[in-house]
């Protein structure tokens, strides 16, 4: 209900982002959630990844010449969700039920952030998530700013607000994520 | 917080708590700005809203935080903007004073509270109306700080009803607002039916500041028409000097008026002792009327050697012997020195009794509807003549209008009489309360027909008696805490008036409160003007149509009905 997992069919080098948004929009709800973390590895547990290549040959000349091993790799992302959509109202609020299992996941437009970051109440749900850590936090914020365009501080400032208003008990969590939206 | 609210329709902010005798605690909406003073009100349901006053700003903080770590200087600007109102905010401490009702029923003092996050709104020109509205006419005083389109005005009856003091330190524009009320008074007086419906005041004016013009002194002189230039034919100038000009008579003391009580109130100012007051006493129990010019002469007469002595003693007497023989031997030498000095003066004239005139004169003026001015001129930087003549003229004409008053069941009753007097602390101070017949007047209330209006720099030196028996208090900027103290003793709220006092700007900015006003008003008092716009606007204001209409009697002979034509007493 508070977080899904989902997965590449296979390994990839470039995931969605750390505080990404994205949207599952099957199910009774368009459901949106924040990325909180980005997982590589082997399908098979019990086949452990080896290291492979010559010293010197990067990450990706190393998989081009060994093609066979981005079939037994897999990334997998955890999304913490920080919002739906019903009927075309966005709530800032996780939703009634979780989203279906084998949904296809795809990351949320400019307008779909803005409208469920409502102003920084995402991130109500998504400091709810023991998952969100401060860099995910601070990587959400920055990332519906982008949406957000040229003018974006009122934004910032709002969620900035909200986000003081949710950590009122812990001040240097506080600063310690401005300084990371807002370096 | 000096800048006025941005946005007047948009609420101040919402209460967050508070307490019916501590005031209520309202958080700031961001963006908004309050002043100290600046009126707010809030809904209690039931059609009630109460009014009340912002008597203190402080900045405050959720938790220790942000005041403990603050932003600094390099931190991101966003941690600042983010703080502000989050981690810490702005809260304002609102007096509630009064509760009104939709319906136009009367303002009741407030008794209950709002809830909590209640809206509260500054307050507009319709919530003033209802808050001030008063029966009779009324003085406008300005405009409530942050509100420079709206005015409040004081209640004309009720101002004067008991006395009044304008309270401040010098150059902060009290000259200025008394010049206005006097002139508010004599507006509304002179259109009264009879006479006996006129108020009318007697000015102890130490620095000519009430008689034809004010000056301004400052980068460059500037000159206000004052009472006789507005009022003509219903003030009568008189001065202390003989060649005084534009002077409708001559106040002259002969050293016959001069009784022993006189010299009470002088006591500190002529530095008499209590044994040379005695020794005033003594003289003039034996020595009569004329005992001034019986001591101040180089030698004993004959006449006073022969109350002293059954048997004269052998050769030439002179004032040791004297002093001794009646018991004050250094005193009396003390006390003949000062009456000496004191008879040097223009206006005292020895060997006669000049006063009586002057008395009948003026009573007659007053009684009669006119106000008089006693200008000082040259002497009003002489305390000793300032006191001498204010205290002299105002316990003889009390006692007429005393008179006048226990007789008014036979007669018509005198009319209203306000006594203005400047350095109101020396006559009222703690020691002086008691004999001055200021100190009387300010506590019979108005049983005679006579109040005050005092002014003065000085309230902490005034008897607390006499100064909590002052109805109406206009209030400018003071230094000392000991006279904002003063001032406030024993008033609802007064810990918030204090501050709203320490607050005050140096000029024209009064906080006005007490038997004329509903609740406390901070206002800037109107700027000093000639202009007839202003006069008309005050006629409005007095009810009373905007253009004086002249007539044709006073046109004529410049005269109100029944009184007598000015004329000069010496």
């Amino acid at each position: 209900m508070r977080a899904f997992e989902c997965a590449y069919a296979r390994y990839t080098s470039e995931p969605f982002a750390l505080g990404q948004m994205l949207v599952v929009r099957e199910g009774r709800y368009d459901t949106f959630g924040v990325v909180t973390g980005s997982e590589s590895g082997p399908d098979d547990p019990s086949r452990p990844l080896v290291p492979r290549g010559d010293p010197g040959q990067s990450a990706a000349a190393v998989m081009a010449s060994n093609p066979e091993i981005e079939l037994l790799l897999r990334t997998t992302l955890t999304v913490a969700i920080c919002g739906h959509i019903d009927r075309e109202v966005a709530r800032p609020a996780l939703p009634p039920m979780p989203p279906p299992l084998l949904a296809e996941v795809q990351a949320a437009t400019n307008e779909e952030k803005v409208r469920v970051a409502d102003e920084g109440r995402f991130l109500v749900p998504l400091l709810a998530n023991p998952a969100a850590d401060d860099a995910v936090v601070a990587a959400a914020i920055r990332e519906v700013a982008r949406a957000a365009g040229p003018g974006d501080r009122p934004f910032l400032v709002a969620a900035g607000k909200e986000l003081a208003r949710l950590l009122k008990a812990e001040p240097s969590r506080l600063t310690s994520i401005l300084r990371m939206v807002e370096p | 917080m000096s800048d006025p609210n941005p946005d007047a329709t948009r609420p101040l902010g919402v209460v967050v708590g508070g307490s019916l005798t501590k005031g209520l605690e309202v958080r700031l909406d961001p963006g908004q700005t309050a002043q100290l003073g600046q009126y707010a009100k809030t809904d209690v349901g039931g059609g009630l809203s109460i009014l009340g006053m912002v008597t203190d700003i402080t900045l405050k903080s959720v938790d220790s935080g942000p005041t403990v770590w603050p932003p600094g200087e390099d931190e991101p600007a966003l941690l600042r903007e983010v703080l502000q109102d989050t981690g810490v905010y702005t809260a304002l401490a609102v007096d509630p004073y009064l509760e009104l009702g939709e319906n136009g029923e009367e303002p009741a003092r407030a008794r209950r509270l709002p809830s909590h996050f209640s809206a509260v709104h500054p307050a507009d020109q319709d919530t003033l109306d209802r808050a001030f509205a008063t029966e009779g006419p009324n003085i406008p005083v300005g405009a409530p700080l942050g509100m420079d389109e709206l005015e409040v005005g004081v209640d004309f009856e009720r101002l004067f009803e008991r006395s009044a003091g304008v309270f401040g330190k010098s150059g902060t524009g009290k000259s200025v607002l008394v010049l206005h009320l006097l002139d508010a008074m004599l507006t509304r007086s002179t259109a009264a039916a009879t006479n006996s419906d006129r108020t009318v005041a007697l000015v102890f004016d130490m620095h000519n500041d009430y008689g034809w013009e004010m000056k301004f002194q400052g980068p460059s002189t500037s000159r206000l028409r004052s009472l006789k230039q507005r009022h003509q034919t219903d003030i009568e100038l008189y001065t202390l000097e003989s060649r005084a000009a534009r002077s409708d008579g001559q106040i002259l003391i002969g050293t016959r008026d001069i009784q022993p009580d006189d010299l009470e109130v002088l006591r500190e100012t002529l530095d008499l002792s209590d044994l040379a007051v005695d020794a005033a006493h003594a003289c003039r129990r034996r020595f009569g009327p004329g005992w001034i010019d019986e001591i101040i002469a180089d030698e004993p007469s004959a006449a006073v050697v022969d109350k002293l002595w059954r048997e004269p003693p052998e050769g030439d007497v002179n004032w040791s012997q004297a002093a001794a023989q009646m018991g004050y031997p250094g005193s009396l030498e003390s006390l003949r020195r000062r009456m000496e000095r004191l008879t040097r003066r223009e206006f005292v004239r020895t060997e006669g009794s000049q006063f009586g005139d002057v008395i009948e004169h003026v009573v007659r003026s007053l009684q009669g509807g006119k106000s008089v001015v006693v200008q000082f001129g040259r002497f009003g930087n002489d305390l000793v003549s300032y006191m001498l003549v204010a205290n002299m003229l105002s316990r003889r004409i009390w006692e007429r209008y005393r008179d006048s008053t226990e007789r008014s069941e036979e007669r018509e009753a005198p009319n209203r009489l306000v006594i203005v007097i400047e350095e109101a602390h020396k006559f009222v101070d703690r020691s002086l309360a008691g004999q001055s017949i200021f100190g009387q007047i300010a506590r019979e209330l108005r049983k005679y027909n006579v109040t005050l209006l005092v002014i003065d720099q000085r309230p902490s030196q005034i008897d607390p008696e006499v100064l909590s028996q002052i109805g109406t208090k206009f209030t400018l900027q003071l230094d000392s805490d000991n006279d904002v103290e003063a001032i406030v003793g024993g008033v609802a709220g007064r810990s918030g008036l204090r501050q709203v006092i320490a607050a005050l700007e140096s000029k024209r900015q009064a906080l006005v409160f007490g038997h004329a006003l509903p609740m406390p008003v901070v206002v800037q008092t109107s700027e000093a003007t000639n202009a007839d716009s202003a006069r008309a606007s005050l006629r409005a204001r007095l009810g009373l149509p905007e253009h004086e209409e002249t007539s044709p009697a006073a046109a004529l002979f410049g005269a109100p009905p029944d009184s007598d034509p000015p004329g000069d007493p010496s």
